[in-house]
C-alpha cells in the first residue's frame, strides 16, 4: 500500500520549493510536454526505445534536481500491477512482459515528473479552464486534504495516548467507530470554516488561471521542448533502426 | 473498488470510451450543480475524505474508498464530480495510470449511485425502525460494492488484457479467456467480499454517528 498522504506531502514540497529550469518553465509547456511523452509512451511497442526513454526520463528528472531514487519508488507501484500482465506475458514472449513493464514506469515518471515540478493549483487551473465547478472542487480538495490528514493524525495520536485502543476488543471498535465518526463531522466543520475563511479573505468560488498558465512562450520553456525533442529523436532512430532491420 | 491498471496496458478504445462517458456525464453534473456553492465544499470535503480513506492501509489488499457514502451524502451529480477529482488525482501520482481515470470514475461513481439509490429505497421502507440507517447504510454498501467488482471484471473482460486473448486475437471463443476471466473472478470476488463487508461496517458507523450528531449533513431527500 503506498502512503498517499507521505507521497502528496512531498510532491507537493518539490513542486513549490525546488528551483531548477524545469520549474521555471511555463505550466502550459510543462503539461504539453508530459502530454507528448505520455502519448508516445503509449503507443511504442519497442522495448529497446522504451528503454532508451526511461534512460533520458530519469536523465531530465536529475535535471531537474528531483531525487531519482524517491520518484523511481513511486513508479514502481504501478510497475507492480503492470508485473502482474508482464508474468502472464512470459509464456508466450519474452519481449512482451519487457514492454508492459516500461510502459507502466516510463508513464507513471512522466506523470511523477510532472506534478513534482507544477504545483497542484497551477494544475488545476487548467480544470477550470472547461468548467469553473471542477477546478474549483480539485482546489478545495487539494487544500482540505492537508488539513485532514494532518487531524487524523494528531487525534489518532490523542486517542492512543490516553488509552483509546487499550481494554477489550469490544472497547476498542467502540472507541474506533467514535473516534471515525468524530473526524468525518470536524472534517466537515474544519472545510465549511476555511472556506468561510478564504471567502473574507477574497476567495471568489472559483480559482483564477494562474499566472504561469497565462505566460507567453519563451526561453524559460527550453527545458520541456529539450525533454520532447529527445524522446521524438528516440522514436525515429527506432523507426529508422526497424526499418534498417527489414531492409537487411 | 478501482481498477490499478497502469498505462499503455488498456485498449486505447477502452480507455477513450471511458473518458467520452465521464466527459458527458461530467458535462450534465456541472450544469445540474450550478449554484449550489455549499455543496459543492461538501463535495470537496468528501474527495479529500476519499483520499484520506485510501491512505489508510488495512493488511489487506484493499482499501476504503467510502465512495457510497459519498454518493448518500452528495447526491448522484455531486458524487460523479467528487469520485473524478478524487480519481484524478491519485493517477497523477501512479495510483492507476491516467489512462484509466475514466473507467475508474465510472466505476466509483456507479457505486455512488447504486448506494444512493438503495439506501433512499431502504431507509423509506424501514421508515418506523430505529435501526433503520445502519441497515440501509450497511445493506446499500455492500450491494453496490459487490455489483461494481462484477462491473469491474467486466471491464477486465472487455479489455482484453489477457495475453491470451491479445496473442490469438484471431481466435475467439476458443475458451483460454474464459478460463482466465474465471481465475481472475476467484482471486477478485473472495478479497471483494472481504472489503465490501469492511467497508459497509465503516458507512453504518459513520452515518449512524452523523445522524445522531450531526443530522444536518444528512440530505433532505431522505426525510
Amino acid at each position: 500500500m503506498v502512503r498517499i498522504s507521505t507521497t502528496i506531502y512531498l510532491i507537493d514540497h518539490y513542486a513549490n520549493n525546488l528551483n531548477s529550469p524545469m520549474h521555471k518553465a511555463s505550466t502550459l509547456s510543462r503539461l504539453m510536454s508530459a502530454i507528448v511523452v505520455l502519448g508516445i509512451t503509449i503507443f511504442t511497442n519497442s522495448a529497446l526505445a522504451l528503454v532508451a526513454e526511461f534512460l533520458i526520463i530519469l536523465t531530465f528528472i536529475a535535471a531537474a534536481k528531483l531525487p531519482i531514487s524517491r520518484l523511481l519508488s513511486w513508479a514502481l507501484y504501478p510497475a507492480f500491477f503492470a508485473s502482474l500482465f508482464a508474468l502472464s506475458q512470459i509464456p508466450y514472449s519474452l519481449v512482451l512482459p519487457i514492454i508492459t513493464i516500461f510502459k507502466a514506469i516510463n508513464a507513471a515518471l512522466v506523470m511523477l515528473f510532472l506534478i513534482s515540478t507544477t504545483p497542484y493549483p497551477e494544475l488545476f487551473s487548467i480544470l477550470s479552464i472547461p468548467s469553473k465547478t471542477l477546478g474549483n472542487i480539485a482546489f478545495l480538495t487539494y487544500r482540505f486534504f492537508f488539513l485532514f490528514i494532518d487531524q487524523t493524525g494528531e487525534r489518532f495520536t490523542v486517542m492512543k495516548a490516553r488509552g483509546g485502543l487499550a481494554g477489550s476488543w469490544k472497547t476498542k471498535i467502540t472507541n474506533l467507530a467514535h473516534f471515525i465518526g468524530m473526524l468525518f463531522i470536524t472534517s466537515f466543520e474544519t472545510s465549511e470554516s476555511m472556506y468561510a475563511a478564504m471567502k473574507t479573505r477574497g476567495y471568489s468560488g472559483s480559482i483564477s488561471h494562474h499566472k504561469k498558465l497565462r505566460q507567453k512562450f519563451g526561453k524559460q520553456d527550453l527545458m520541456p521542448v529539450a525533454f520532447v525533442l529527445c524522446i521524438l529523436a528516440i522514436m525515429v532512430v527506432s523507426t529508422f533502426f526497424k526499418a534498417w532491420r527489414v531492409f537487411m | 473498488m478501482h481498477i490499478h491498471i497502469p498505462d499503455g496496458v488498456l485498449p486505447l478504445w477502452l480507455w477513450i470510451l471511458g473518458y467520452a462517458i465521464v466527459i458527458v456525464f461530467l458535462f450534465a453534473a456541472v450544469r445540474k450543480v450550478r449554484g449550489e456553492e455549499k455543496r459543492g465544499v461538501y463535495a470537496a470535503t468528501m474527495a479529500a475524505i476519499m483520499l484520506v480513506a485510501m491512505s489508510i492501509p488495512l493488511g489487506v489488499p484493499y482499501h476504503i474508498n467510502l465512495t457510497v457514502l459519498t454518493g448518500i451524502i452528495l447526491g448522484p451529480w455531486w458524487a460523479l464530480i467528487s469520485t473524478f477529482v478524487t480519481n484524478l488525482i491519485l493517477a497523477t501520482f501512479g495510483h492507476g495510470g491516467i489512462t484509466i481515470v475514466g473507467l475508474n470514475t465510472i466505476i466509483t461513481w456507479f457505486e455512488s449511485l447504486v448506494g444512493f439509490y438503495i439506501f433512499k429505497t431502504l431507509q423509506k421502507a424501514f421508515a418506523r425502525k430505529s435501526w433503520r440507517f445502519a441497515m440501509a447504510s450497511g445493506v446499500s454498501t455492500f450491494t453496490a460494492l459487490m455489483l461494481s467488482t462484477i462491473l469491474v471484471i467486466s471491464i477486465v473482460a472487455a479489455s482484453g488484457i489477457n495475453p491470451a486473448e491479445v496473442i490469438h486475437h484471431h481466435n475467439n471463443g476458443d475458451g483460454e479467456t474464459q478460463m482466465s476471466l474465471t481465475v481472475f473472478a476467484a482471486l477478485t470476488f473472495p478479497i471483494a467480499l472481504v472489503g465490501a463487508v469492511i467497508e459497509a461496517a465503516v458507512t453504518s458507523l459513520i452515518l449512524v454517528y452523523v445522524k445522531k450528531v450531526k443530522p444536518t449533513l444528512i440530505p433532505g431527500w431522505y426525510a
